[in-house]
């Protein structure tokens, strides 16, 4: 009868046994690895992007605190300036020999008209104040989601930048080290646009108030979104914890928020006139939640309709209370 | 003695091992990396996708006084975000399948520019939504198309499957002559022709406004059971009303679907009122103020939603519930 066995049957059946499970255990560990890479896979297998473990630079600048001014017009320049005289000029924030990075939302291929993307009036002018202010060097930056080049040429933000001789930092793939985000639970090991960043002294965010089809709004925190490389859209799915990550990893000295001309629907791309409105403010903020608290309700938003909002208060990034930091109001019309 | 055949694998066992490794071996398939993106944006400059009747109308598109800034793009859900960012949100719910883009700008110089869109939606309902979802404040229709418009700076239509927006640098005279007809040109060289949902002449025309028709093709009215939601707005005698119609695969679905959507009213704070005619079979709910009026017709779920004028939302009620009762009739 088979089932009655020797000894030795018994141990070479064990060992058998042994063998299959050992190697069905190295398939399932290699299946699982498989499929771990290709849910999250790299940016670049081709070209490996290495692990950044230094703390990114934070940029604000102590003395200053949280502030906030909201020019009131339609014209950007205008706007810009008094609403930085308005917090103490210019000097506050930029001291002579800093490195400045304008992290401008360069996201799209579209004319400066349709307010997809930073106004080049601003990134032009902001450049000069900085300069003038005695910085060495100032750089306007974004990993766009399209093209770079097409992104900055078509926006008016490469010219922009040219004029004011500034430099146009397009993000090589050098310019990437991985990241883990402390407190983030999205941001393990993941590309970020570092050189730009350990290069800079001074980080100021320029972008204006849109529609978001997924974010409900794309404002100031959104805007990080463009120093992340990799496959980013992977964390579309979670947006709203995501830009609270960002809000937490960004730490600028201070935000240029453009309403002067909102986009108020179908955004983040618009493609119409029809799709902005004249809201006529722009908002110069150290504090990027209030900045974008205040933002929402031009598109008229309350802030509990913006949940990133809260997740980057969490984040210990600013406030959403920003009648509290008393802003200065100056109409520039 | 000879051990029991321990490394000898029964045939079952040979089959099930070979059906769970064909099962692996097709969820690897399934889930293989996408391919780069820079990989996908030159495929069609190669011809790769010049099969695919959008790219290759932009292919072949011609604008006197413009020329292409670069080869026609081509993208699939898996690298479309990288082209349109978060507005694929939007798409994917109404059937995205592609989008063709190509750039042209100014011979002369200058700033002048378009972008053409092309999203193929794989049916005229998504196209249709597309549209009429977007369609801007102010828009006015185009002469080649009741389904096409101009907005300012740029042209929308939807045509097909497919939905099209021309997008303008400017609001130049002469750029949106330019527009206009990249856009007649466009509807000239892609296949079919604008083509409007069946459900759309199932409105009474009298008082609608035409513009204000539209199909939602997910989480109508917030409520995830509506995903073909089609709108329309009517105005008598200076109030506007908002009615829809909801098609469902049976009365009995229709039903179903009714019941469904007042008990999601009474989840958010709707009120049942009475109705004026007890066997009028009619539900009317007070909604912060606002009215919301629901019925069945046959397979179709219909009413009106955040009505302000009470009468009026009952007069636009009475006459859909009327011409659908016409279109039900043998």
């Amino acid at each position: 009868m088979n089932h009655i066995l020797s000894d030795d049957a018994n141990i070479q059946s064990r060992r058998a046994f042994l063998t299959r499970a050992a190697k069905s255990g190295a398939a399932l560990v290699a299946l699982g690895y498989g499929a771990f890479r290709m849910v999250r896979p790299s940016s670049d297998t081709s070209n490996p992007t290495p692990t950044d473990a230094t703390p990114l630079p934070d940029f604000r600048v102590p003395k200053t605190g949280a502030r906030m001014a909201i020019a009131e017009g339609p014209d950007r320049r205008r706007g810009l300036v008094a609403a930085i005289d308005a917090l103490g000029g210019i000097r506050t924030f930029i001291a002579p020999g800093d490195r400045v990075l304008l992290k401008v939302n360069a996201a799209f291929a579209m004319p400066p008209a349709l307010g997809a993307t930073a106004h080049p009036e601003l990134v032009e002018t902001l450049a000069h104040l900085c300069l003038d202010a005695g910085a060495a060097e100032v750089a306007v930056t974004d990993h766009p989601i399209h093209e770079a080049a097409s992104c900055f040429r078509f926006s008016g933000i490469g010219e922009a930048a040219r004029a004011a001789r500034a430099r146009l930092w397009l993000p090589a793939a050098r310019d990437f080290g991985r990241i883990t985000a402390p407190g983030s639970r999205l941001i393990r090991d993941w590309p970020v646009l570092v050189g730009p960043l350990r290069w800079a002294t001074k980080l100021i965010g320029v972008t204006p108030v849109k529609d978001h089809a997924r974010a409900v709004a794309s404002m100031s925190l959104k805007n990080w979104y463009g120093l992340i490389g990799g496959p980013r859209a992977v964390f579309h799915q979670q947006i709203h914890d995501f830009i609270g990550d960002l809000a937490a990893l960004f730490r600028p000295t201070f935000v240029v928020l453009d309403g002067t001309m909102s986009m108020f629907r179908n955004g983040p791309t618009g493609g119409s006139l029809a799709d902005l409105k004249p809201t006529h403010r722009l908002i110069v903020s150290t504090d990027p939640v209030a900045a974008d608290t205040f933002g929402a309700t031009l598109l008229d938003h309350a802030p509990e309709a913006v949940p990133f909002l809260a997740r980057a208060v969490a984040r210990e990034a600013g406030t959403m209370e920003w009648e509290r930091l008393n802003p200065i109001r100056i109409p520039t019309s | 003695m000879k051990a029991i055949t321990s490394e000898k694998v029964s045939r079952p066992e040979r089959i099930v091992s070979l059906v769970i490794l064909l099962l692996l071996a097709g969820a690897a398939f399934a889930l293989r990396p996408h391919r780069p993106f820079t990989k996908a944006r030159n495929d069609i400059a190669r011809g790769a996708h010049s099969h695919e009747p959008h790219a290759a109308a932009l292919a072949t598109l011609e604008l006197p006084g413009f020329e292409p800034a670069g080869p026609p793009e081509f993208f699939r859900i898996d690298t479309v975000y990288e082209k349109i960012d978060g507005k694929i949100e939007f798409y994917e719910p109404l059937g995205f399948l592609s989008l063709a883009a190509r750039r042209w700008v100014a011979v002369r110089g200058g700033r002048d520019s378009l972008e053409i869109y092309i999203f193929d939606l794989g049916s005229i309902e998504g196209a249709f939504a597309a549209l009429t979802l977007q369609r801007r404040t102010g828009a006015r229709q185009l002469p080649f198309s009741e389904l096409a418009d101009l907005s300012e700076n740029s042209a929308f239509f939807a045509h097909d499957r497919f939905y099209v927006e021309v997008v303008g640098a400017s609001d130049s005279p002469a750029l949106v002559a330019t527009v206009t007809e990249a856009a007649a040109r466009l509807a000239d060289l892609l296949p079919g022709e604008p083509r409007w949902p069946a459900e759309t002449a199932w409105f009474p025309r009298d008082g609608l406004l035409p513009e204000s028709l539209s199909l939602s093709l997910a989480n109508g009215f917030g409520f995830e059971k509506f995903h073909r939601l089609f709108l329309a707005r009517y105005q008598w005698d200076g109030s506007s009303t908002q009615v829809f119609i909801h098609p469902a695969d049976s009365p009995e679905a229709a039903r179903a679907l009714l019941d469904a959507w007042c008990d999601f009213l009474k989840e958010n704070g709707a009120r049942p009122l009475k109705t004026p005619d007890p066997l009028d079979d009619i539900r009317v709910f007070d909604l912060f103020g606002s009215h919301e009026i629901v019925f069945v017709e046959g397979r179709t779920v219909a009413g009106a939603h955040q009505a302000g004028n009470p009468a009026a939302a009952m007069r636009a009620v009475h006459a859909l519930r009327e011409a659908l009762r016409e279109i039900g009739k043998p």
